[in-house]
């Protein structure tokens, strides 16, 4: 092979990667949340008893909500986060109040290759399986305590099913509030988002 | 006589290519600064070296575009669309920008979307 020729090859090799590469980069940004009160213009928030829709036994649903709203929220917000509304002046101050209730029942199947069943009607591999479900809902407004003006209302639900039939309560609420907080606090705050872009770089 | 290396013209000639245009990061330092600060996260200071760079060339769609996502990343959106559409503006035809731009719009169109989808009359907020 002559010289040239053997140098051409490393050279066209160089020209062609630096002309292949793209003239952009995709990178991954996290977009800020808008959220949909103006929750920075306000210094304080009161969490109010919630009301129940219904009783439920053993348990003080509307302060158990309210109780754990306050502690998660004073977490996420700067600044402070009480049960009592605020004396003389209320200015500045969100207010959050609202109903809450749980509802419980058993689900039953007939299910095949779960239960082993002895029985006259010969149903080999089958037998009834019994779930106990719970359905927590939430309707909150939160509103100026200043005007009373409502300035965020909503209203969420969410359910969760055991295995054991004989769940309690109060194993249902520790996995159901965190989630009526999934959905809640975006609501109040907002939620920043993932995306990509393309930056250019010529 | 002497004789040339072979090489040289071959060398030469990458070297031209490579200054020409064809690097990765040519063009204004102040782009490829900006560049290399938002790949550090330091987006403000990436901000300062876009707004720089469309400053000195008003025609780099690149300083724009690239303007733009650090003003949707900073959460500054009304800023990031006046730049995507100045991007769009100086180069239409261009796929990274349209894209962009895309997705900005469908991003703010899901972030004004009710956060909470179980029942009709989920959140009624007022700004």
């Amino acid at each position: 092979m002559r010289p040239l020729q053997a140098g051409l090859a490393p050279a066209l090799t160089v020209i062609l990667a630096a002309c292949a590469s793209a003239p952009y980069r995709q990178v991954a940004i996290e977009i800020p949340a808008v959220p949909p009160v103006a929750v920075e213009r306000y210094h304080e928030i009161v969490v109010e008893d919630f009301q129940e829709t219904g009783a439920v036994a053993d348990v003080s649903l509307g302060r158990r909500m309210a109780e754990y709203l306050e502690a998660e929220l004073r977490r996420e917000f700067k600044g402070p986060v009480s049960r009592r509304r605020p004396s003389g002046k209320p200015a500045e101050c969100l207010v959050l109040s609202g109903t809450v209730g749980l509802s419980q029942w058993a689900q039953k199947a007939l299910l095949e290759a779960e239960i082993p069943a002895d029985g006259p009607f010969g149903l080999e591999n089958r037998g009834l399986a019994e779930r106990k479900r719970f359905a927590l809902t939430l309707e909150y407004r939160l509103s100026d305590a200043a005007t009373g003006e409502v300035v965020l209302a909503g209203a969420l639900k969410e359910s969760r099913t055991y295995g054991d039939a004989q769940q309690s309560v109060e194993f249902a609420l520790f996995d159901l509030l965190p989630l009526v907080k999934s959905k809640l606090f975006p609501a109040l705050f907002g939620r920043a988002a993932a995306g990509e872009r393309y930056l250019l770089l010529r | 006589m002497t004789r040339k290396s072979p090489f040289v013209p071959v060398l030469v000639l990458a070297a031209a290519a490579w200054l020409g245009g064809c690097r990765p990061t040519a063009g204004p330092a102040d782009l490829r600064l900006g560049v290399e600060a938002s790949r550090d996260g330091r987006w403000d200071e990436a901000v300062d070296r876009w707004t720089k760079a469309a400053a000195s060339d008003p025609s780099s769609a690149a300083a724009h575009n690239n303007l733009a996502i650090a003003f949707e990343r900073l959460g500054r959106f009304e800023e990031a669309r006046a730049e995507y559409e100045a991007a769009l503006r100086l180069a239409p035809g261009n796929a990274q920008i349209r894209e962009n731009f895309r997705r900005f719009k469908e991003a703010r169109e899901a972030a004004s979307r009710p956060a909470v989808p179980d029942r009709s009359d989920g959140p009624r907020g007022r700004r």
